[in-house]
Order: structure tokens, then C-alpha cells, then sequence
């Protein structure tokens, strides 16, 4: 029976083996039947590929859904998962081709020994053992049938945390932690006061810096502000108690940014969103010339 | 002489913290001016960096989304992979329009896509935007103070927008209303760059932290 069971998985896997192949032969096959295409005919497939590829998503929303199973669908709600899904795997391979990228210029650095080539050849050698190693973590965590799908190593698993840990994460913290100096000197150059605008810039962000960590509290309260509203005077915005609360620095910048920063910063989304609309409706129509062949 | 056999890297939890530490003053050097220390750790970040992602890639792309429904008998997801890699004959001359059709693919949905999260998400934002400011049967609560706080709310936004009306020129109360927008985006960035400044200094604060306490233990 186990024997049989075995047999048969053996053979499904041969069979999917076998699928794959055949996949990227025919995907690899129909490349050079495109390439028999005029330039027009070339062009005619990328915009219809595109204009298809977002009609369905837009036709997904705009299409009248039905209650299903406690959930509002039409008939393109499960097709549109399953695309959205095919098109994770499709921009997981863009990212091999941003790794595929690196890999090649820093080889070539190698390869033709280019001025500085120690540091190419450094940055290949962590890409090289990180990429394996991360691959083998990331495989290792998976089960199957309570089995984990790849065996893993307790060394191997030490130098992905030290590699991750002990320099990933702690480099990145330092490279971000590097731009609070840069912003430092530009902040030096933007509060210098020449403007109605640059005062503003300054005096808002001064409030805000110094309202949101514990020395506002302490400024205010030192200079005789109340530490708490009284409940009693909630309702009264213009009672004195009230109006001396509001002065302190972290209330100030909490209404700050509640009550001018959020407008003002939903009216840009609002631009950018109406800005996205329209590119999106360019590039959904191929009316840039960026995708031209 | 105790400290000295602590701080020193003489077991593998200290091996680690001094690694974090070398590495974290490695990349601080470039304050001081761009050497050879800062430039070996940057290309190991970007490295390491670059090959962390092959994990996720693998194990929760692939796996997930390809190899999965594969070995559940959906044949037809063999093909989403060659599909995807018709990107990379983008370094080829004569095949490089192939990996255009991908690209299509992906933009066309990306556009698609926005369609759906313009009406999901700014739509009811626009609707929430426009707030009570004065009292009514339907809401009794609104204090005057409230109802002062949606009506500036409500004037930011609005002014904002006119600063960015730039289809016909600016005149008479629409200039003066732009002039105030242009006032209020400055409060708006200052208030980011006050955040922003205050959270970087938060991260220096936490490797300064990391250096202090965890590597020299000072404090």
C-alpha cells in the first residue's frame, strides 16, 4: 500500500517535473515565433496585454457583486485573486532581475579587475552565502506534512543570524540613524528666517520637535501650564484652564498636526491621487511612448 | 580586569555584538570623511541586503503562490514562471521587446488596481474630509471647539487645493487663498520635518545606545 502511495507520488512529481519543462520550453518556444512579428504587430500585443491586464481589475470593481458565501462578488472576484497571485510570482521574478542586475555589473567589476574591484568582489561573496542562506532558512520554515521541506543545519542557521542580526540590521539602523545628521545641516540651511515662508517652516517644526518628546511636557509645565485638563473644564474650551492647556507645547503640536498638518497633507494625496488617476489611465491606454517597440 | 574579559569577543553572544559594533562604526566613519572601512561595509550591506531578499522570494513567492498550487494539480501555473523571466530579455538587443509585454502586464494591472484603490480609499476620504462645523440634529455633541477645529480643518484643505490649481492663472480671492495654502503646506512640511528629524534622532539615539550599553557596557 505504502509501496503504491510512494509510486504514485513519484510519478505525480515526474508529471509536474515534466509540466514544468514543457512550460518554459513553449514560453521559451513562443519568443521566437513573437520575434517573426512586424514592429506593429509587436506593438499591438503590448498594449493589449496592458489594456486586458487592467480592464479586468477595473471591470472587477466596477461590475455590480452579488452577496456569496457572506462576501460581495461577481464573476471576475475569484479570477482577479488568482491573476493577483500569478502576478506576485511575475514580479517576484523583477526582483531576481534587480539581483540579476547587481550580480552582473559587480562581475564584470571582477572579471575586468575595474578600479576598486575589492569591493565588487565583497559585496558578490555576502550576496552569494546571504542568497544561500536565506534560501535555505526560508525553506526550512516551511512544513510539509509536519515535515520541515528542507533539513535544516544549526551552523548554518547561526551564520544566517549573526549575517542578519549582527550586521544587516544593525547596518541599517546605522545608515538611517547617518541621515539625521544630514538633515541636521539641511535644517540648518531651511530655518534660516528670509521668508514669511521660512519662519513658519521653522517655528511649526521647532514646535513639533520639541512638543513630542518629554522636554515640551517639562518647558511647559515649568513655566506654570497645567499638567492635566480637569475633566469639568472638557466642555469648556474657553474657560482659562482650558486656554493655558492648550498653550502647552504638546498640545500644541498634537493640534498641529491633527488639525493642520492632516488637511494639508490629504490635500496633496488628493493631488497625487488625482495625478495617479490620470497616469494610470495613460499608461492603461499606452499613450506614453515608454512602452513603444 | 573582569570588564576587560566581558567586553572582550570571547564568546558568541559578545561575537555578535562586537560584529554590530564594527559594523555600525564602519558606516559612521563617513561623517568624518568617505574611506575605505565605510565603503567594504557598504558594499557588504547592499550585498547582504540584496541576498536576504532571495529568501523571501523563494520561500514566500515561489513556493507559495507557484510550487504550491503546482503540486495541488493547477498545471497552468507552470507557465507564470518562464512567463516572469521573459523580463530578463531585457538585456538582449534583439529579444529585449519581449520583456515589454511583461512589463505591460504588470502596469496594466498596477493601473487596474488603481483604479479600484482610488474609489476604496480617497473616495470615503473626501467624504470624511468635509466635517460638522455647525450643530445640528444630527450631531448634538459638537462642541463649539470641535466644530472651530473642522471648520480650520476644512479651510487647510481647501486652500491647499487652490495653491494647486495651476490650469489658469491665480487672481484676486484665489490668489489670497492659494497665499494661504502655500502658508499652511509650509506648516505641513515643517510639522513632517519636525517628525522625521525627531524619529532619525530616535534611531541615532538607539545606535549611540547600542555602542554605549551593549559593546563598551558604560552604561
Amino acid at each position: 500500500m505504502q509501496l503504491a502511495l510512494d509510486m504514485s507520488r513519484d510519478g505525480a512529481t515526474w508529471m509536474m517535473a515534466a509540466i514544468v519543462v514543457l512550460a518554459f520550453l513553449g514560453m521559451f518556444g513562443l519568443v521566437f515565433l513573437l520575434q517573426m512579428l512586424s514592429t506593429q504587430g509587436r506593438r499591438a500585443i503590448v498594449v493589449a496585454v496592458t489594456f486586458i491586464a487592467g480592464l479586468i481589475f477595473a471591470l472587477e470593481f466596477f461590475l455590480p457583486a452579488q452577496p456569496v458565501d457572506g462576501q460581495d462578488k461577481n464573476f471576475l472576484s475569484d479570477p482577479t485573486l488568482q491573476i493577483q497571485n500569478f502576478l506576485q510570482v511575475v514580479a517576484g521574478m523583477a526582483l531576481g532581475l534587480g539581483t540579476y542586475g547587481l550580480l552582473r555589473l559587480h562581475l564584470r567589476n571582477v572579471v575586468q579587475k575595474r578600479a576598486q574591484w575589492g569591493y565588487s568582489a565583497s559585496l558578490l561573496i555576502s550576496l552569494v552565502v546571504m542568497g544561500f542562506l536565506s534560501i535555505w532558512h526560508s525553506l526550512g520554515e516551511k512544513n510539509v506534512e509536519g515535515q520541515p521541506l528542507v533539513a535544516t543545519n544549526e551552523t548554518a542557521e547561526y551564520i544566517f543570524s549573526v549575517l542578519f542580526n549582527n550586521m544587516i540590521v544593525q547596518m541599517d539602523a546605522a545608515m538611517f540613524s547617518l541621515i539625521a545628521f544630514y538633515i541636521f545641516s539641511a535644517a540648518y540651511r531651511a530655518f534660516r528666517i528670509r521668508s514669511i515662508e521660512a519662519t513658519i517652516l521653522m517655528a511649526t517644526a521647532m514646535i513639533v520637535m520639541i512638543g513630542i518628546v518629554p522636554l515640551g511636557k517639562a518647558i511647559s509645565e515649568g513655566i506654570g501650564l497645567p499638567a492635566e485638563l480637569p475633566p469639568e473644564y472638557a466642555k469648556e474650551p474657553f474657560s482659562l484652564t482650558a486656554i493655558l492647556y492648550s498653550l502647552k507645547l504638546p498640545t500644541m503640536a498634537d493640534w498641529i498636526l491633527k488639525t493642520l498638518n492632516a488637511p494639508a497633507t490629504r490635500a496633496i494625496e488628493f493631488g497625487v491621487a488625482v495625478g495617479g488617476l490620470a497616469t494610470a489611465i495613460r499608461l492603461w491606454l499606452s499613450m506614453d511612448r515608454g512602452l513603444g517597440v | 580586569m573582569e570588564w576587560l574579559n566581558d567586553f572582550l569577543p570571547l564568546s558568541l553572544e559578545r561575537m555578535g555584538i562586537w560584529i554590530g559594533a564594527i559594523c555600525t562604526v564602519a558606516l559612521y566613519s563617513i561623517l568624518y570623511r568617505e574611506n575605505p572601512a565605510y565603503r567594504l561595509f557598504e558594499h557588504l550591506f547592499i550585498g547582504l541586503a540584496a541576498g536576504y531578499s532571495l529568501g523571501p522570494l523563494v520561500g514566500d513567492i515561489l513556493y507559495k503562490y507557484w510550487y504550491l498550487p503546482l503540486t495541488e494539480g493547477a498545471w497552468w501555473w507552470a507557465f507564470a514562471v518562464p512567463f516572469g523571466m521573459w523580463l530578463y530579455f531585457i538585456y538582449s538587443e534583439k529579444y529585449g521587446w519581449v520583456s515589454r509585454i511583461v512589463i505591460g502586464v504588470l502596469i496594466g494591472a498596477s493601473a487596474g488596481l488603481f483604479f479600484q484603490q482610488f474609489c476604496s480609499l480617497y473616495v470615503p476620504q473626501i467624504y470624511a474630509s468635509f466635517k460638522p462645523i455647525i450643530p445640528t440634529g444630527a450631531n448634538e455633541g459638537l462642541l463649539a471647539s470641535n466644530a472651530i477645529n473642522n471648520f480650520i480643518f476644512i479651510v487647510v484643505l481647501l486652500s491647499v487645493l487652490t495653491y494647486f490649481l495651476f490650469s489658469f492663472e491665480q487672481r484676486g480671492p484665489v490668489k489670497r487663498t492659494a497665499v494661504l495654502g502655500r502658508w499652511m503646506l509650509m506648516i505641513a512640511l515643517g510639522a513632517i520635518f519636525g517628525n522625521t528629524l525627531m524619529a532619525r534622532m530616535a534611531l541615532l539615539v538607539g545606535r549611540v545606545y547600542y555602542l554605549l550599553h551593549d559593546w563598551l557596557m558604560q552604561i
